[in-house]
């Protein structure tokens, strides 16, 4: 997990990196391009067709045991993501990447202890993004600006599936997790408004939906495609997307 | 205006680690409304065998059942040893093969769980359980260590009863006991853990007892015991001369015995008629006490007795000379010998048999007449064989009880109920032999009564009794035989010349014995025996002048100097009986016996 999460932090790294060697380069140029960092937090839906089937089988599965009752089942949440560009002749192109989560959990508890199992997602998206202007209205003498944003980026998704069994007053009966990934291409077109207080700082306003392809659940390796409950499973984040974002132009 | 790279990758970490913290994530947990069950409920266990404190004598087999009264039943966990078996039904079995070294009390405990019922998590993990538990005291016992006293003993009823003490611990039914090999026995009484069984039907003999104790299920011990009161047996005590006891060795244990067809009961003896000479056969059957008619006999014991001392041989007896003279069966030649009246016993079947003679004599004790096959032996006063004549009847025609010898030398002889033939074998010259046959015989019709012939002592007359009256004839001059004298029959059913008075008859009639003289038959004395009927002869003693007659009824002993009956005593029921007795010197001779009767005719 640890290792995992050095990758992550890798990856998050790796636009910043990009930006801090473009803006010694453009110090050292002054060529005059504009770029811009977009900094996002997002709601969105997550479709997960799949994942709910999953859910559905354990949950009718529990019921000659312990059975469980539908306590989440991927719920609309947050997401988070970070663009990087440049201006060119349309507006601003460049590197994105994103965050997103959902998860769903069954579970039943009562005075002698409690039973669940959780199916957890996570996905990371990196990719081309490029953002068109189509009208820019004077707003409070700055520009409120309407586009949209269009992205092509690799998909890569991280299904963890944990059973934990509890009684109270004793160590935990079953306390089990795994995590499955999968691989996938990720779009999220998107309409925008954004307006900026000053040469430097502004907001966006978007609004959009995603769609994604991914492959089937495995097991640290893509060929290790894994069956449950007799099916293959897909970690499926289309749905709609709204977010908002803090974008600073230098 | 730029930012400078520091800053940027400050920037980057802070977003990744803001990005961490808001990754989806829930602690929601659905909640499911669930009653706590009551701490205690109702669950019972039973066990079989279900005593608290259980002994066990071999691997046993247990039995449980845990009622849970409609709640799930989850486990029972049985822990007795070092063994620990799990049940997942609420009723099962279980076997403790116990340690045969160690006798010490051990605990059988068997938990048992039962949900609760809720529909809880815990309950449908089998987690919540309502416990109960419940332990039992169980100890080994080694039945082959057990010394179970199995003996014998007699109740004070008299009663054969074994007994064995059964340890406390156990069962009565570990032991059974069996009469001889194969008769169980049932237990009669039970004295705290002493268990009797009475055996009733035991009365003698080698009897064993077994107790056969089922110390586990494949093995058996054995004890026995033996009993062995010994079968009675006969004492027989003459009482008198006439009765006897008669006696069996008596026994501690009661018993019941039938003598012959003469005594039946639990007593030891039996005082029984007998008469001398007479053998009496007994035979004693034992049964047990619990006697019934269809018993049968444990034992069985026969005996002869006969009253009187053996006098098995020939006699004749001399009252001059106050001796017998004796023919013992010899091996070879027969000889005769003098004996008092003390008369020794004799048996010949202890002392051989061998030939002997029919012997005869005349009070004078001066000859004697021994018959041996045809020839008849002439012994004088020395007991010398001095002369033999050839009987010339056949031996079988002569009638024994009818030889006579006379004082004066006569020897006569009646043969065949038909003719008399008077022998001379004293020392006149002038004659030798004279026969005659009495006028009034008809050997046809004649009335077989004892003593129908007698010649008088001096050998000069012969009474005869005839088929219709008594003739006295005179046969003195032994050639010719006229009557001198006849009378009805009616008035001498017998006739015996008086042999220490030539001159006296002795007749009976119906109810009455006589002395008449002779040949005038005048009579001299009577003696009347009211209803006694006809009475036989037998002799007379000339040592008490006794006379010994018998009736169908009795014999009768009569001094004919008093002419009073001086003694009587019964025949038994059998008249055959009053045919056979002879008194000789008080010495009643019957039955190749000899009784003295000295104490009775005083």
């Amino acid at each position: 997990m640890t290792m995992r999460k050095i990758i992550f932090c890798i990856i998050l790294m790796l636009p910043v990196l990009v930006f801090a060697q473009s803006t010694e380069n453009s110090n050292s140029n002054q060529t005059g391009r504009i770029n811009e960092l977009t900094v996002e937090t997002g709601f969105g839906s997550y479709y997960m067709s799949s994942l709910k089937d999953l859910q559905n089988s354990i949950i009718s599965e529990s019921n000659s045991n312990i059975p469980l009752l539908k306590t989440t089942s991927f719920p609309s949440y947050f997401n988070y993501s970070l663009k990087f560009g440049s201006q060119n002749d349309k507006g601003y192109a460049g590197f994105t990447c994103g965050l997103m989560s959902t998860g769903a959990r069954s579970s039943v508890s009562d005075y002698s202890g409690y039973y669940l199992t959780d199916i957890n997602c996570m996905a990371l998206h990196i990719g081309y993004y490029s953002r068109t202007a189509i009208a820019t209205y004077p707003l409070l003498k700055r520009p409120l600006e309407i586009g949209y944003i269009v992205n092509g980026s690799v998909l890569y998704s991280f299904v963890t599936l944990r059973e934990n069994l509890q009684l109270y007053g004793s160590d935990a009966l079953s306390d089990n997790s795994n995590t499955l990934n999968s691989i996938g291409v990720y779009t999220e077109p998107m309409l925008y408004v954004s307006y900026m207080f000053s040469r430097h700082i502004g907001v966006e306003f978007n609004a959009g939906g995603a769609l994604s392809i991914s492959s089937p659940l495995y097991y640290e390796k893509p060929k290790n495609e894994v069956e449950i409950y007799n099916k293959k499973r897909f970690a499926n984040w289309s749905g709609y997307r709204v977010s908002i974002g803090l974008i600073t132009r230098f | 205006m730029g930012i400078k790279l520091p800053w940027g990758m400050i920037l980057t970490l802070l977003i990744t680690g803001f990005l961490q913290s808001c990754i989806y994530e829930t602690d929601i947990l659905s909640e499911v409304d669930i009653k706590k069950p009551n701490t205690f409920q109702q669950v019972d266990i039973t066990l079989t065998p279900s005593k608290d404190s259980m002994v066990i004598f071999d691997q046993t087999d247990f039995n449980f059942n845990v009622n849970s009264y409609h709640l799930k039943f989850n486990a029972a966990v049985v822990k007795y040893l070092n063994e620990e078996h799990t049940f997942e039904q609420s009723s099962g079995g279980f076997t403790i093969i116990p340690d045969k070294t160690n006798e010490n009390w051990f605990d059988l405990t068997i938990d048992f769980y039962v949900h609760t019922g809720t529909g809880s998590i815990a309950d449908r993990l089998n987690a919540e359980n309502y416990l109960g538990s419940k332990t039992w005291k169980v100890k080994y016992f080694n039945l082959k260590n057990v010394d179970y006293h199995f003996q014998h003993h007699l109740t004070a009823d008299s009663i054969v009863e074994v007994f064995w003490v059964k340890p406390k611990i156990v069962p009565a039914t570990i032991g059974a006991v069996y009469g001889g090999s194969s008769t169980k026995m049932t237990a009669t009484r039970i004295s705290g853990d002493t268990l009797f069984y009475a055996d009733r039907n035991y009365c003698g003999g080698g009897q064993n007892y077994n107790l056969n104790v089922s110390v586990n299920r494949n093995e058996q011990v054995g004890f026995s015991t033996n009993v062995n009161y010994p079968y009675p047996e006969f004492n027989i005590t003459p009482i008198g001369f006439d009765s006897c006891l008669v006696s069996w060795t008596p026994s501690p244990i009661r018993r019941y015995y039938k003598l012959s067809d003469k005594y039946a009961g639990f007593g030891n003896s039996f005082k029984d008629l007998v008469l001398p000479g007479l053998s009496q056969n007994y035979n004693l059957s034992t049964f047990p006490s619990n006697y019934t008619s269809s018993t049968s006999y444990s034992s069985y014991i026969w005996t002869t007795f006969v009253q009187g001392v053996k006098a098995d041989y020939q006699w004749a007896y001399s009252n001059v000379k106050d001796k017998f003279v004796l023919s013992k069966a010899m091996t070879n030649y027969p000889g005769l010998t003098w004996s008092d009246y003390t008369l020794p016993p004799y048996d010949r079947k202890t002392e051989g048999y061998g030939l002997e003679y029919t012997l005869c004599g005349n009070n004078a004790g001066t000859h004697y007449i021994g018959i041996l096959n045809d020839v008849f032996h002439v012994f004088d006063e020395n007991l010398a064989d001095i002369r033999q004549i050839k009987f010339e009847s056949k031996p079988e025609t002569v009638s024994y009880y009818y030889l006579q010898v006379t004082d004066n030398g006569c020897f006569a002889s009646f043969n065949s109920y038909r003719e008399l033939t008077i022998y001379n074998i004293g020392s006149d010259p002038g004659w030798q032999k004279f026969t005659f046959i009495p006028g009034n015989i008809d050997s046809t019709s004649i009335s077989y009564a004892m003593s129908i012939t007698s010649l008088t002592a001096d050998g000069h007359y012969a009474a005869v009794c005839g088929s219709k009256n008594l003739n006295i004839y005179d046969v003195s001059d032994h050639q010719h035989a006229p009557v001198v004298f006849s009378a009805p029959r009616s008035q001498a059913y017998c006739v015996l010349a008086n042999r220490l008075n030539k001159d006296e008859l002795i007749v009976t009639s119906k109810d009455k014995i006589e002395v008449r003289s002779c040949p005038g038959f005048q009579l001299k004395k009577q003696l009347v025996l009211e209803g006694m009927g006809d009475l036989n002869i037998m002799n007379v003693d000339s040592y008490s002048n006794i006379v010994l007659v018998s009736s169908a009824t009795y014999y009768h002993f009569i001094n004919l100097n008093t002419m009073k009956e001086v003694f009587r005593f019964t025949l038994g029921g059998n008249p055959y009986y009053g045919y056979g007795a002879r008194l000789y010197r008080n010495q009643l001779f019957v039955g190749n016996t000899k009784t003295d009767m000295t104490p009775y005719l005083k």
